[in-house]
């Protein structure tokens, strides 16, 4: 005999035929049917643990996400209480002559400082010895 | 508030709903049965909002297809997130089911790879019998635009698919001897 129905439909036909799972049997449906019952007989199911989990779960993500962005470079709190406004240290040459009386006194504080006293020996000598006498041998 | 009696109904709808899912969702005998069950407790706690102006068949199938889909999501980012390349396999359909598993495999397979609609609305029609309406009412999408996406999805899978369809038998040749 032959198929005379067009090649579409025998490929459907034989998916239906092969695309499909076993039919349940009545011990598969005695199960499922007690796990469903369990299910709904249940106060936590799955859907309620989702309503109480997920506002939880997108509190934390947030908290997470917020903590993150605060962290950024740039994205830092302004200096508050004792927090020093400038953290990078002056120049010679942005130095106002007070300020640079106190850099040569302090000479740590002038960037590029490396502690070596070839500067210090060319002040002189009352400068020296004021400094030492307040800050001791630095 | 409509009267139903949730037993009957579960007992009725219950094996098409795991074969629904299980087209859906790929093949996986115990995900499918797990889908069911959820679209069955959602229903069962919604009763109460159904109004009755869907068919009740139709407002759970609705449901179904959903929960089959949040499914597919889950899984895609359980195998995103594990990265595991045994997971990144579809299920394997071969544990149950009749004929030959390479091949309900590649039925699998090719059906993965049609869009949402496309897939939902040729398991819906081609594989269950729905028709295009009620299709429509289940996807909750305009019958046009569902009976485009059942041609791409033909379209899509006859390439695939082709050589599944067996030769037709050609009448006998009257012997000349």
């Amino acid at each position: 005999m032959s198929d005379s129905r067009d090649p579409d439909e025998r490929v459907l036909e034989r998916m239906r035929e092969l695309y499909r799972p076993e039919p349940m049997s009545p011990s598969g449906r005695v199960a499922f049917d007690a796990a469903l019952r369990a299910r709904l007989e249940s106060p936590w199911t799955r859907a309620r643990r989702l309503r109480l989990i997920a506002p939880a779960v997108a509190g934390l993500v947030a908290g997470i996400a917020l903590w993150l962005v605060m962290s950024l470079p740039g994205t830092a709190p302004t200096p508050g209480f004792g927090v020093a406004h400038g953290t990078t240290s002056p120049t010679a040459e942005s130095l106002t002559p007070q300020a640079w009386d106190y850099a040569v006194l302090i000479p740590s504080e002038l960037e590029g400082w490396s502690g070596d006293t070839e500067q210090m020996d060319e002040l002189p000598e009352e400068y020296l010895a004021l400094a030492s006498a307040i800050f001791g041998d630095r | 508030m409509v009267q139903v009696d949730f037993d009957d109904f579960v007992r009725t709808h219950r094996e098409r709903a795991v074969r629904l899912a299980w087209r859906l969702i790929g093949g996986d005998q115990a995900a499918a049965e797990d889908v069911a069950q959820d679209a069955f407790v959602r229903a069962y706690q919604g009763l109460g909002r159904f109004r009755g102006d869907a068919q009740l068949e139709t407002w759970f199938h609705r449901i179904l297809v959903r929960q089959a889909h949040n499914y597919r999501r889950w899984r895609a980012l359980r195998r995103l997130w594990s990265a595991d390349e045994e997971a990144d396999q579809l299920a394997d359909p071969r544990g149950r089911g009749p004929g030959d598993p390479a091949l309900r495999r590649r039925l699998a397979r090719a059906l993965e790879r049609l869009t949402r609609p496309q897939r939902e609305v040729f398991v819906l029609v081609y594989m269950e019998g729905f028709t295009l309406r009620e299709a429509a009412q289940v996807m909750g999408r305009a019958e046009g635009t569902l009976k485009s996406h059942l041609q791409r999805s033909l379209q899509a899978l006859r390439k695939d698919l082709q050589d599944l369809a067996p030769e037709p038998e050609k009448p006998e040749e009257p012997n000349h001897v």
